[in-house]
């Protein structure tokens, strides 16, 4: 079952002259369940692409359906809604909200929905997580791999259908990573989330069902992995 | 220029709104200083040139002494300019409506430091040439050219005994009224013919003359035994003057045989000096000025100083990381101050000159537009215009820098203590207490999650919530502090005055209730210069029987002024108020024409006319010694109360009931009644009632006292009015009229104290306002623009757009309540201790302004709301991927 369908999804950023083409005329599907990993050259478009999914920014040209729902066709409102329920977005740089301390951070997408929090759900990530003893902290007083912790937990913690990722590994050490990307799998693995991670890493790319290659906004390259 | 300073212009230029806002701030700060600098120095340049109208710009003077005494004034060297005079003698005038002329002899300096101006022809520059003054002219007819001959004398009166029994002589030198007693010394000086050269107006020199009149020849030939005078300015007007004052009274005391202590004709002039600030006495008055002034100043710097001390706040977190960065490169503490106070000397160097030529040009064109009522007030007759000295305008720019200096302050100390690692850490500004970080429960309940959300964006960075909160708390006390003092001004001068008094009005009283008024009020009507009116009549105090209550009918407030007012009579050593714990109540009734009693009372009150059917006016507007109050329905009557009287001896008698209360007397009729003839109560009736109640008196053959009065509400042509009003009151008597009387209502001085405290207060509550609302600009707008990224994130979890204008939409309000939560409490114990002030001499219950209440909530939302819009509207623009990426650095 496809989950994720791009169609011509073009992205501009400028004007004249000074115009770059981030992305260009890119498209490609995904099935349900899938783990993609995105490689490609510093630049070639990668963040604008997850961006796009994500629905975090808005397309030059081209459509982005996931579930069959076209996500630049839906109103602000509307489009926030999806977001908070059937995407999690995780980002380079750590991004929580300072003023919100760990667990408020982590069950963000609720509380703006108004839902109740799964107790138990909410222990388990934690103590996947490794933040069951942090929940009272203010974001800046932990380190960087515990805030990309907390802000992995929060694209989690909605069970999203889609899981988008850039570089979610980028700023941390060779063991953090590890831990990052073994909590991310199982996730994917439990309940058959839908992945797709950017990443510089060969080893976190082995580790994908399929991976896309990008180089100056085009798609170069899509192979499957073998194990 | 250093790489911090460049930095920091790049820095200012960046963000060219917050810059001009902060500027824009700072400017009207300044100019408000300066406005009250040249406002104040105005005013005391207007006291200095009502001082030398009065009295002539000189600033000590002695008369009544001996030639040796004047010249040695005119020649001490520290003087400046020695006006001279020297009294030749008096011409007592035969007949005529005055009592003679003066002479004097007077050199050039004189007609200068006395004002004394000529009107007409040219001053005389010889001894055998005389100016005259105006009512000398105009009590001899003598015109320019005319030769004039002056039979002089000089007298003496008796000015007290000496121990061993002889009489003191003194000489008189302008005025003699010969005494009664016979024992005035005269002596001839002869006559002498002149030709009147010119005319001219007294000045400053008409201080005295009534009935003799003066008129002027050169100095040089004055006789022999002449007396003078001299009158003098300093060349430095300092307290040497004192030691002057004392060494005239030595140089009298050794060469004027004629001197007298008791009368020493040593005098200086205190206003000029006072103004001047050399003279103590009265001191008290420029005291409560300038504290007056400290306190305005006060307020301004705290509302400056939190603009400013913001202002370099917010642009020191936006330079945080960038200062870290410096700061890892090796930029040294002083290098970092630098970037704050840099942009204070930026601000400075732009705002200051510019505020100071606003504030200028401010009070230029304010202060001739407000002469007419200064001139009213103060009873002045030189006009109000710009006048300011250097000195002052320095004081406002020191001042301002000074308090730029302050502002920058901490802000230069936290710049100084950047270290490299808050580059590393980001903003670093957030800083919850642990108990801000538990906002929930109620505020999520109220508000939801955004909401609470809200409250915490509010407190993280507590320097810049507290200067909102503290610059909105500041607007909102001085907004109500200003709305108070209009409103219980104006309470006063209706206490003092009546609600609304018509310029002119006529009264005929008449005591036979079979008159026909129609021909005399037609006659009123009509006379010169009047334009619309309107007919009223009544009873007067007195004329309606009174009655007795005892004091605990009285309501609490009327009893508790009463009792102050009866106490501080019987200190005064006056009977008090009440007669053994009762008091007098005595009705007066005003009539109305039917139509105008319709309008007043509403259709809905009908009067019976089978007796005097009435409506009560509640609110008592009492005076007493000076004292006003507004009392609600003092007595505590109900509608249905009645009273009869009889006056007896064939006068009035009849029963009067109160079918309705109103709470304000008519329009133009509102009068204060004095409360030492007893606590009166206004009654109000139709004319037809009224006339129906002087037929059954008729009938009866009763008389008594009743009036008809016009009250002249929009005069065709004012003074035309008042002369024929004064005509017709002083005319004969025609037979039916017991007595006329009218009078031109004069208001001016404290309808002009209303006037000028609304100008005043409302341009400083406007300016202050503005300054507070630039800050809160500053600080919503940059708050939400360092957040924009986290702002960003929430949108990209899945925060609707709706729900993100509400968050920003709560977090405004939040600012606005709790500025309010702040600022009513202490703008009401402001208003209460305004009330309080006020009611030493005109009581009322306290009551609050309601508009000034309507007012500061209408401000703070508005301020608050629009720069959040505003801030609102910039963060929307963007797209989620766009804001992250400005702020990323
Ligand atoms: N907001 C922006 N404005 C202009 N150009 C941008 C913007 N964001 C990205 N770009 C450009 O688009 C291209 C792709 O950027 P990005 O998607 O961030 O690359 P990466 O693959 O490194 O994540 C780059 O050349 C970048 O300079
Ligand atoms: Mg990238």
């Amino acid at each position: 079952m496809e989950l994720l369908r791009v169609e011509h999804l073009t992205r501009r950023y400028g004007q004249g002259a000074a115009q770059v083409t981030a992305l260009d005329d890119v498209s490609f599907s995904v099935e349900k369940g899938e783990f993609v990993a995105i490689m490609g050259p510093s630049g070639s478009g990668k963040s604008t692409l997850l961006h796009l999914l994500g629905g975090v920014d808005r397309p030059t040209a081209g459509r982005v359906l996931v579930q069959g729902t076209d996500l630049y066709a839906m109103d602000e409102t509307a489009l926030a809604i999806f977001r908070r329920r059937q995407i999690g977005l995780v980002y380079q740089f750590y991004n929580l909200i300072p003023v919100l301390n760990v667990r408020e951070n982590l069950t963000l997408p609720l509380l703006l929905d108004g839902r109740r929090v799964d107790r138990s759900l909410l222990d388990r990530l934690t103590d996947t997580l490794g933040l069951a003893d942090r929940l009272n902290h203010l974001p800046d007083q932990l380190s960087g791999g515990q805030q990309q912790r907390v802000s992995i937990g929060r694209a989690l913690i909605a069970s999203p259908a889609l899981m988008l990722a850039d570089e979610p590994t980028g700023n941390l050490d060779s063991r953090n990573s590890a831990e990052i990307m073994a909590l991310l799998r199982r996730f994917h693995e439990e309940k058959g989330q839908t992945l797709l991670v950017i990443t510089h890493d060969e080893r976190i790319a082995r580790q994908a069902d399929r991976l896309i290659t990008i180089e100056d906004g085009r798609i170069t390259r899509d192979e499957a992995v073998r194990p | 220029m250093n790489v911090i300073h460049s930095l920091t212009r790049a820095q200012m230029r960046a963000k060219p709104r917050r810059t001009l806002t902060t500027l824009v701030g700072v400017v009207l700060s300044v100019a408000m200083l300066t406005a009250v600098f040249a406002g104040a120095d105005s005013f005391l340049d207007l006291m200095r040139r009502q001082a030398v109208a009065d009295m002539g710009s000189w600033h000590g003077r002695v008369l009544n002494t001996s030639e040796a005494v004047a010249q040695q004034v005119a020649d001490d060297f520290r003087m400046d300019q020695v006006a001279l005079t020297a009294n030749w003698g008096l011409d007592p005038a035969e007949g005529g409506n005055y009592a003679g002329a003066a002479l004097f002899g007077a050199n050039e300096a004189f007609y200068q430091l006395l004002g004394v101006e000529c009107v007409e022809g040219a001053l005389p520059e010889t001894s055998r040439q005389l100016a005259i003054s105006k009512q000398l002219a105009e009590q001899t007819g003598w015109t320019v050219g005319s030769q004039v001959t002056l039979d002089l004398v000089r007298a003496w009166s008796v000015s007290g005994i000496d121990p061993d029994g002889e009489p003191f002589y003194q000489a008189q030198t302008g005025q003699w009224s010969p005494s009664p007693t016979g024992f005035d010394h005269t002596e001839p000086v002869g006559s002498a013919v002149f030709t009147v050269t010119g005319v001219v107006e007294l000045g400053g020199f008409s201080d005295g003359f009534t009935g003799w009149w003066p008129c002027f020849t050169a100095l040089d030939s004055a006789p022999a035994g002449s007396r003078w005078g001299a009158y003098f300015t300093m060349k430095h007007l300092s307290g040497e003057i004192w030691q002057v004052m004392e060494d005239i009274a030595a140089w009298q005391k050794a060469e004027d045989p004629e001197y007298d202590p008791k009368t020493d004709g040593r005098f200086t002039n205190r206003s000029l000096l006072l103004y001047a600030g050399v003279d103590q006495e009265g001191s008290w008055l420029l005291t409560a000025f300038y504290s007056l002034m400290g306190v305005v100043l006060a307020v301004i710097l705290v509302g400056a100083v939190s603009l400013a001390q913001n202002a370099f706040s917010i642009s020191l977190a936006e330079r945080t990381r960038m200062l870290g960065m410096l700061a890892s490169v090796g930029a040294t503490r002083a290098q970092k101050r630098q970037s704050v106070l840099y942009e204070a000397l930026l601000l400075g160097l732009a705002g200051i000159p510019l505020g100071l030529a606003a504030g200028c040009a401010g009070m230029a064109v304010t202060l001739p537009l407000v002469s007419r009522q200064v001139q009213e007030l103060f009873r002045f007759g030189v006009p109000l215009y710009l006048a300011v000295r250097p000195l002052p305008l320095l004081g406002a720019a020191v001042l301002a820098a000074l308090a730029l200096l302050v502002s920058a302050l901490r802000p230069a100390y936290r710049a100084s203590r950047v270290s490299p690692i808050d580059a590393i850490r980001g903003e670093g500004e957030v800083r919850l207490r642990p108990r801000d970080t538990k906002i929930g429960g109620i505020t999520r309940r109220l508000f939801g999650f955004t909401g609470a959300l809200a409250l915490k964006n509010c407190k993280r960075s507590r320097g810049r919530y507290r200067a909102i909160v503290l610059s909105l708390a500041l607007s909102v006390v001085m907004l109500l502090a200003a709305s108070g003092l209009s409103f219980y001004v104006d309470q006063s001068v209706t206490m003092r005055y009546g609600s609304d008094i018509p310029p002119a009005h006529a009264t005929v009283g008449l005591s036979d209730p079979t008159v026909d008024p129609a021909p005399l009020l037609a006659q009123m009507q009509a006379l010169p210069g009047a334009g619309e009116s309107q007919v009223t009549g009544g009873l007067e105090v007195g004329q309606m029987g009174s009655w007795q209550v005892p004091e605990s009918q009285l309501s609490a407030p009327a009893r508790r002024w009463l009792d102050e007012r009866s106490e501080y009579r019987v200190q005064m050593g006056l009977a008090p108020l009440a007669a053994g714990g009762v008091y007098t109540v005595q009705p007066m009734l005003l009539v109305l024409e039917d139509e105008d009693f319709a309008a007043w009372a509403g259709r809905g009150v009908t009067l019976d006319t089978d007796l005097l059917d009435c409506v009560l006016v509640t609110d008592n507007y009492l005076a007493d010694l000076g004292s006003f109050a507004q009392l609600k329905n003092a007595l505590r009557i109900e509608k249905g109360f009645s009273q009869t009287f009889d006056l007896g001896e064939g006068g009035f008698a009849d029963t009067w009931r109160v079918t309705a209360l109103a709470a304000e007397a008519p329009a133009n009729s509102g009068d204060t009644t004095l409360a030492g003839e007893g606590l009166t109560v206004q009654l109000v009736t139709s004319r037809t009632v009224f006339d129906a109640f002087l037929a059954r008196q008729a009938a009866a053959s009763r008389t008594g006292a009743y009036f008809w009065t016009v009250l002249y509400t929009g005069a065709g042509d004012p003074l035309r009015l008042q002369d024929s009003l004064m005509e017709w009151a002083s005319a004969d008597p025609d037979g039916i009229s017991a007595y006329r009387s009218a009078g031109v209502s004069d208001m001016s001085g404290m309808q002009s104290f209303a006037f000028l405290l609304r100008v005043f207060c409302g341009g400083f509550v406007v300016l202050l306002c503005l300054v507070c609302a630039a800050n809160i600009h500053n600080t919503v707008t940059t708050g939400f623009e360092l957040r924009a990224r986290e702002y960003a994130m929430l949108r990209s979890v899945g925060v609707t757009p709706k729900d993100f204008a509400r968050m920003l939409r709560l977090e405004s309000l939040f600012y606005g309540i709790k500025a309010l939560c702040w600022g009513v409490p202490v703008g009401m114990a402001v208003l209460a201790l305004e009330h309080r002030a006020i009611s030493l001499n005109f009581y009322s219950d306290f009551q609050v302004p309601p508009e000034g209440f309507v007012l500061a909530v209408v401000l703070v939302f508005a301020v608050c709301g629009l720069s959040g819009w505003a801030a609102r509207r910039r963060l929307a623009r963007q797209t989620i991927v766009e804001a992250i990426h400005t702020t990323m650095l």
